[in-house]
């Protein structure tokens, strides 16, 4: 939405046009306020930290860390420019993760076992579809429901052990880099394998919702329901694509983390479950729906990990990463309200 | 006549029906362990209900206005650790707990600022209100536990106390049940509760701030979470900065369960209640049979999914029930009209 106000600058006078100042076309430019901050957080963090926060070691664990929320990220973003939310990304992801482990430990080839964690994946997407659009229910309460037999079923499997990862193909998407290159002084650690695939996920699917069909009919069933139906777009069968591509999703984070970490634990994702929708808010994605886009999630990942990441260089206790990561997302949220205010201005 | 006529309402009720249910599930449980309906096992299920109880009441008055607190387990796990801590620096007990009653209203003020001003969305700005808490948590313990109150002697171990049979934390809970239906029932207040979280638009037309309503109600609600807070400190005799159980949870399972409708406008205090002791006494009971921790968590999940299931079903009722309502009327004048 903020794009297309940008866009039409007809509607403004000349000098209401000149009177825009420099904080106002931030807070109406979300994604541009992002990198501003993004920036600054590097700069900050930078400083304080004696340039070991901006050290290639450093970076690639950023890109490592962001692998597994990028991935968290875009089923979320689609299903909340959709208009709906899923909070059982988390456990979802930690129970394909699980379920991975211990297939592959019973002996079920690689490839047969990854398509059955995916299946999993989809699986607990089809339920909360099926919740929210056959039952009525909240999305919220609903997938928090659903991640509680999710984490029921983890400790099921796990029973309070942690299951190795011995496969060699999953140890090295781990753990391998692309594009390793050394020139003289100077070597490039390379990019690991999951970010890569992780960032090109999310390329395709800002480019999905961009220029198909597909795409535009997310944003219509999230910015307008009513006139989604009236044109002839089913929002049921909408709504349980895309809680089925967030189950997917999630299901591939788990997998990443799992083989990351080359073990499952019962911790898993679940620090990170609140991750995607930070990001996404913050890249000015709103739990309304219908607006926002990939690009802006991309810059609020940004924003989230390398805060995180800073604050841990830094060594920032577990506690104040709490209160920081609870007051980004009051930030986030407080940001999109200005943002309304700003659109409830220039439409009167 | 009058009588029998109330009598037969309130046995047809959602009220009586629940309350049937609880008795079965507790009545099953009893038959495949005699020990559970032993005196000291119900007295443990009361201690442990009323923690969960005494923050399902502040859930079912937000349910019924329309919102929801999902920052509730770590205002009370706040609040105990502020009040042990207040405690062990030597201020006198009652002081202390007043003081984080306030304190506990002050968080709530936070909450219903951004959820009636900012307008962000309850469930979201109340999660990031739990995770600052969580953290502020950590940092004033040091993931440790405080101890409080060790010697028996001590008047602040007054929640391990019991009065004839009910413990002193049931006793509470139970008070404030009462308190709060009769506020929600017999009140101004409690109808305008109903009005805004049925119809915010008629709320409005009808002269009720819904903003103001729903600003109370959040109040409420982290107020009466420090309460619990209060509670379980006194009853463990020591604070703990996090907790396995989701307490939040259990209330909103509980007051679901009780027949309060999630999207507002209908439950009472009497269904909270019935609500509360069925979750507990199935709890109870699963762990009376010695399920492991994983069918524990599911069950709450699955019986979760049952209430939203059984309210949705009941909500779909009486939109109907409205329809025909509305229905034969307009029918009556038309024929009467021809």
């Amino acid at each position: 939405m903020s794009d297309q106000s940008q866009g039409s600058p007809g509607t403004l006078q000349p000098e209401a046009k000149q009177r825009q100042s420099f904080l106002v076309l931030l807070i109406r430019k979300r994604t541009l306020m992002m990198l501003f901050l993004f920036v600054i957080i590097i700069a900050v963090f930078a400083i304080r930290t004696d340039g070991r926060m901006i050290d290639m070691r450093n970076i690639m664990q950023i890109l490592n860390m962001m692998a597994v929320s990028t991935f968290l990220t875009q089923g979320v973003a689609l299903l909340m420019i959709s208009g709906k939310l899923d909070l059982s990304t988390g456990a979802n992801g930690t129970l394909c993760g699980m379920f991975l482990a211990y297939v592959l430990r019973a002996g079920v080839p690689l490839i047969p076992a990854i398509l059955m964690a995916l299946a999993v994946g989809a699986l607990v997407g089809v339920v909360n579809a099926a919740l929210v659009n056959e039952l009525n229910m909240a999305p919220f309460i609903a997938t928090l429901a659903t991640s509680l037999i999710a984490t029921g079923f983890v400790i099921l499997i796990a029973q309070n052990r942690i299951i190795p990862i011995r496969h060699p193909v999953l140890i090295d998407y781990g753990s391998y880099m692309l594009f390793r290159f050394n020139v003289g002084e100077f070597s490039f650690p390379g990019v690991p394998v999951s970010a890569f695939l992780a960032f090109c996920f999310m390329a395709i699917i800002g480019v999905l919702l961009h220029k198909t069909k597909f795409g535009r009919q997310t944003y219509l069933v999230g910015g307008n329901p009513q006139a989604a139906m009236l044109s002839g777009i089913n929002p049921k069968k909408m709504s349980y694509i895309l809680f089925i591509i967030c189950g997917l999703f999630s299901s591939i984070a788990g997998i990443t983390l799992v083989s990351r970490l080359q073990s499952a634990n019962m911790q898993g994702l679940v620090a990170q479950r609140f991750q995607g929708i930070t990001a996404a808010v913050l890249g000015g994605i709103s739990l309304g729906g219908g607006t926002g886009g990939m690009a802006g999630a991309f810059v609020g990942l940004l924003v989230l990990n390398t805060f995180s990441n800073g604050m841990t260089v830094q060594g920032t206790g577990p506690g104040w990463q709490h209160i920081a990561s609870g007051g980004l997302l009051i930030f986030a949220l407080t940001l999109e309200y200005f943002q309304r205010r700003q659109n409830e201005k220039i439409v009167a | 006549m009058n009588f029998q006529q109330s009598l037969k309402r309130r046995l047809k009720s959602k009220e009586s029906l629940l309350f049937l249910i609880t008795l079965l599930i507790a009545l099953a449980f009893f038959i495949n362990n005699r020990n559970f309906l032993r005196i000291d096992s119900l007295q443990g299920i009361m201690q442990t209900m009323s923690i969960t109880g005494i923050m399902a009441v502040g859930m079912s008055y937000l349910f019924i206005g329309g919102g929801i607190d999902l920052s509730m387990t770590f205002v009370s796990l706040f609040s105990g650790v502020i009040c042990a801590m207040m405690i062990r620096s030597g201020i006198p007990w009652g002081i202390a707990v007043v003081l984080t009653l306030l304190i506990g209203a002050g968080i709530g003020a936070i909450n219903a600022f951004f959820v009636t001003k900012i307008k962000i969305m309850a469930f979201i700005s109340t999660i990031a209100m739990s995770m600052v808490l969580q953290g502020v948590n950590l940092i004033l313990t040091n993931a440790q536990d405080i101890a409080v109150a060790v010697a028996d002697g001590h008047t602040f171990a007054w929640g391990s106390r019991t009065i004839w049979v009910f413990p002193v934390p049931f006793v509470i809970m139970t008070l404030l049940i009462v308190i709060y239906g009769v506020i929600l029932t017999k009140t101004q207040f409690g109808r305008n509760v109903y009005l805004v979280g049925g119809n915010e638009y008629a709320a409005r037309l009808a002269g009720v701030n819904p903003l103001k309503v729903r600003a109370i109600l959040y109040i409420n609600a982290a107020f009466l979470s420090a309460m619990a807070g209060i509670v379980f400190t006194s009853r463990m005799r020591s604070a703990a900065p996090s907790t396995a159980a989701d307490w939040q949870m259990n209330a909103i399972t509980a007051s679901i369960l009780g027949g309060v409708a999630f999207g507002g406008g209908s439950g009472s205090m009497l269904g909270c209640f019935i609500g509360i002791a069925m979750l507990n006494i199935f709890n109870a009971g699963l762990s009376s049979i010695a399920l492991a921790a994983h069918w524990t968590t599911m069950a709450q999940g699955a019986l979760l999914l049952i209430a939203l299931a059984a309210d949705f079903v009941n909500e779909r009722s009486r939109q109907k029930a409205l329809r025909v309502k509305a229905e034969v009327p307009s029918k009556v004048t038309a024929k009467e009209g021809a």
